[in-house]
């Protein structure tokens, strides 16, 4: 609980939070000093599917370098920030992805790419599951089947973009 | 999930689960290993992580809308799937493709064996610890794929064939670049040698590791390069002639001793041969038409209509329905296989007349390879077993299907 | 002899070294992507677009749903109602849903108007689910994004025109290339 008790010292920034008058400007500084080391230092989990899997590692290899983001891809599940769900989700694998990624430590984010991962694409059947959302928090879907390595990068850029904008989020306490 | 009979547990036995998250196996493969110290014991593959039921769910799309499905079987080398199912299909109609398309499809499938060799070595190397090859080869197939998007519009997922032909026409320039790409190819598979073939880095983890025989590789219904590692002269390109592959020179490289460093010889041999054949194609490229005048339109329906006559009713026109049903497709089944980048790769098609294929059944190499597993990994140590199935050019896509 | 020679003095490892070292001083084959970008190919299937008839501003589609019947993954869903005087089609409701779409193409070769095109545009990831959702006025919309960035003034995809297939294969309003070109006066130009 913060000391003040006079209502008038603290404003409301967002729905439930709220802080000293003032401080929003060290906060802000803050908030944007750690979105700005966090967005340019995306680190993806080796975590291929199917065949968006091949166009994830193309992206990564020499014509398209990713590690000019900062983008280095990583074995582990410690060491990673973003898990790109890269190809078909089925029932079989779901329950692996998903202890991959509750592995991952906080803050981590979730992109969907491809058609499969989206939304089930044309494996309607049985075995799939229809969209990674329905068991992960997605932030950005990369349509194609498979995308092009560009448009992988663009969905990084566009997650680059979503981190720039977060507030408040310094650590997973939060 | 698959349980491994463990038949005695002591202080130097344990059991790792390898994947089905793991760099090194390619996929989504799962393998239940027991160790004695760094050694295998036993050794069981999981499969099914990626079934995606594309045999079920092509039973409830028209024929061409049925190919489709096969480019995401073997997702590196959809070219070749794609031609493998339309010549299954083309078998049964009786149609043929003309010349053109069969040059096309013949210089198509080569360039994807390229492209599919290119990545094996790309992974295999990277697994066993060569990064800069894995970026060298990335470049050549990044243009193998540029060459796609021209021809076709799409790098991966092509949908190129159609059935009795193929597509689109290819222009004279995007020929012309063909051709000296392949050109320059040809310099580069000597670098890839340069690098690899004498080293002994190289030599140490490959050669002896995964020895199979031919008589076993036989038994176990291994194809493709696996099976030419070992020595056993069996091509279908060679075998049972498809498209253009009559009309054009080639030699089939074959291996000795079985091991994982003679089918590294074996594929890249076979990069060579296949960048030939690509010559070749384009030099004898025949001018022409590019679809066969009884190929199946795309729009085909999925069964035929039925005859209202004015005045009918609706029962009358069901029974008319029922009994007079057209045949869309020639009634029959076939089965008929062409030589995948990774082995034989088959179509079992079973057709009831109607739009829509009854059944069809995949003969995928890769999931006969995954059952080599055991054979190959019997008493090597942990580290070889990256090696093995770096070398047998796994792809989950279609093993599971 | 000259084998042990040889793996003494690393000539193996050396000459791979060679390479590598040779390669530093080519042109790296590197793409600068959100500066610089490919040029891409001819009849890239990318991003769904509705072709917007420069002569009504209206759509061409004739509501004949021969690309919902043929799309393997079923992602084009139609309605229409019938005109009862003309007995002519109108179209009611034509939404694709781009993240089911497998990018085959065969909705824009089996068109008989070429309405419906898969634009050279790939750049559309999204934060949800939603915005890819086309329905008719967004088809329209990615159109005249799609002729914005485009460089030259007549515009033919190749699977409307299918080169190398004989005419007579095709349905009538395909057997001549039908090339729309770019409105230059909407951008006062």
């Amino acid at each position: 609980m913060l000391p003040y008790t006079d209502k008038d010292q603290l404003i409301e920034v967002e729905e439930g939070t709220k802080i000293i008058k003032g401080s929003n400007v060290i906060i802000t500084t803050l908030d944007k000093v750690v979105n700005w080391g966090r967005s340019n230092s995306l680190w993806p989990l080796t975590f291929g599917l199917a065949c968006c899997a091949i166009e994830m590692m193309a992206a990564g290899a020499s014509h398209l370098d990713l590690d000019r983001f900062g983008v280095l891809f990583r074995a582990s599940p410690r060491q990673a920030d973003v898990i790109i769900i890269a190809g078909t989700v089925t029932y079989k694998m779901a329950p692996i992805v998903k202890r991959v990624y509750d592995q991952m430590p906080e803050p981590k984010y979730v992109i969907a790419m491809g058609s499969c991962a989206c939304t089930g694409g044309i494996f309607n059947t049985y075995s799939t599951v229809q969209g990674a959302d329905q068991f992960l928090p997605v932030d950005v879907y990369v349509p194609g089947c498979p995308p092009r390595p560009e448009a992988l990068m663009y969905g990084l850029l566009k997650l680059k973009e979503k981190i720039m904008k977060e507030q408040g989020r310094w650590g997973s306490w939060k | 999930m698959g349980q491994l009979e463990i038949e005695k547990i002591d202080d130097t036995t344990f059991v790792l689960q390898m994947g089905p998250h793991h760099p090194a196996t390619h996929g989504v493969l799962k393998l239940l290993c027991e160790f004695e110290g760094e050694r295998v014991i036993k050794i069981k593959p999981d499969v099914g992580y990626l079934h995606r039921g594309v045999e079920k769910l092509s039973e409830s799309k028209t024929y061409p809308g049925a190919m489709t499905l096969t480019d995401r079987l073997d997702y590196i080398s959809s070219m070749t799937n794609n031609i493998g199912y339309c010549l299954a299909v083309e078998r049964l109609m009786g149609i043929e493709p003309p010349r053109r398309a069969k040059f096309i499809r013949t210089m198509v499938a080569e360039m994807t064996r390229l492209s599919s060799h290119l990545l094996w070595l790309a992974t295999h190397a990277l697994d066993i610890g060569a990064m800069t090859v894995f970026l060298y080869a990335f470049r050549e197939r990044e243009q193998i794929l540029q060459f796609f998007e021209k021809i076709c519009g799409a790098r991966l997922t092509v949908s190129y064939p159609r059935i009795g032909g193929v597509r689109v026409d290819v222009k004279k320039h995007v020929l012309d670049e063909i051709y000296t790409f392949i050109e320059l190819m040809i310099k580069r598979v000597d670098e890839y040698e340069t690098l690899l073939t004498e080293n002994r880095i190289w030599i140490a983890r490959t050669r002896g590791v995964g020895v199979i025989s031919p008589q076993d590789a036989v038994l176990l219904g291994l194809t493709g390069p696996v099976l030419r590692g070992s020595g056993v002269y069996y091509d279908i390109r060679k075998h049972m002639p498809y498209d253009a592959y009559s009309e054009v020179d080639f030699e089939v490289p074959l291996g000795e001793n079985g091991d994982t460093y003679d089918r590294y010889l074996c594929r890249i041999r076979e990069m060579r041969q296949s960048a030939l054949i690509v010559k070749q194609c384009i030099e004898k490229m025949p001018e022409g038409d590019i679809i066969s005048d009884k190929s199946p339109d795309i729009d085909l329906p999925y069964q035929s209509k039925r005859k209202i006559e004015p005045g009918d009713s609706l029962w009358s026109g069901f029974i008319a329905f029922s009994e007079e049903k057209q045949e869309i497709m020639p009634k029959g089944e076939i089965y008929s296989a062409i030589e995948a980048p990774k082995g034989e790769l088959g179509f079992y098609i079973v057709s009831d007349g109607s739009g829509k294929p009854y059944r069809m059944r995949v003969r995928a190499p890769s999931f006969i390879h995954i059952s080599a597993i055991p054979k190959l990994c019997e008493g090597h140590l942990l580290a070889d077993v990256i090696a093995i199935i770096g070398t047998l050019d796994i792809v989950m896509g279609e093993a599971d299907r | 002899m000259s084998k042990l020679l040889r793996k003494l003095l690393f000539i193996d490892l050396l000459k791979g070294m060679l390479i590598t070292f040779k390669t530093i001083f080519t042109q790296p084959v590197t793409i600068r992507y959100p500066k610089q970008k490919r040029p891409l190919e001819e009849g890239f299937r990318g991003r769904h677009a509705f072709v917007r008839n420069p002569e009504t501003g209206r759509e061409r589609c004739v509501a004949c749903t021969k690309c919902a019947q043929v799309c393997p993954s079923q992602c084009i869903y139609i309605d229409y109602s019938v005109n009862t005087e003309s007995g002519a089609r109108v179209l009611t409701k034509y939404e694709v849903d781009a993240f089911r779409c497998i990018f085959c193409g065969y909705c824009e070769e089996v068109c008989p108007v070429n309405a419906i095109v898969l634009t050279e545009f790939y750049e559309y990831a999204s934060y949800n689910r939603e915005s890819n959702y086309f329905n008719k006025e967004r088809l329209l919309k990615n159109w005249d994004e799609f002729m914005e960035h485009y460089k030259r003034t007549d515009y033919l995809n190749k699977f409307w025109y299918l080169p190398g297939i004989k005419r007579d294969r095709l349905p009538v309003g395909k057997r001549q290339p039908r090339v729309v070109y770019k409105n230059i006066n909407s951008e006062g130009r």
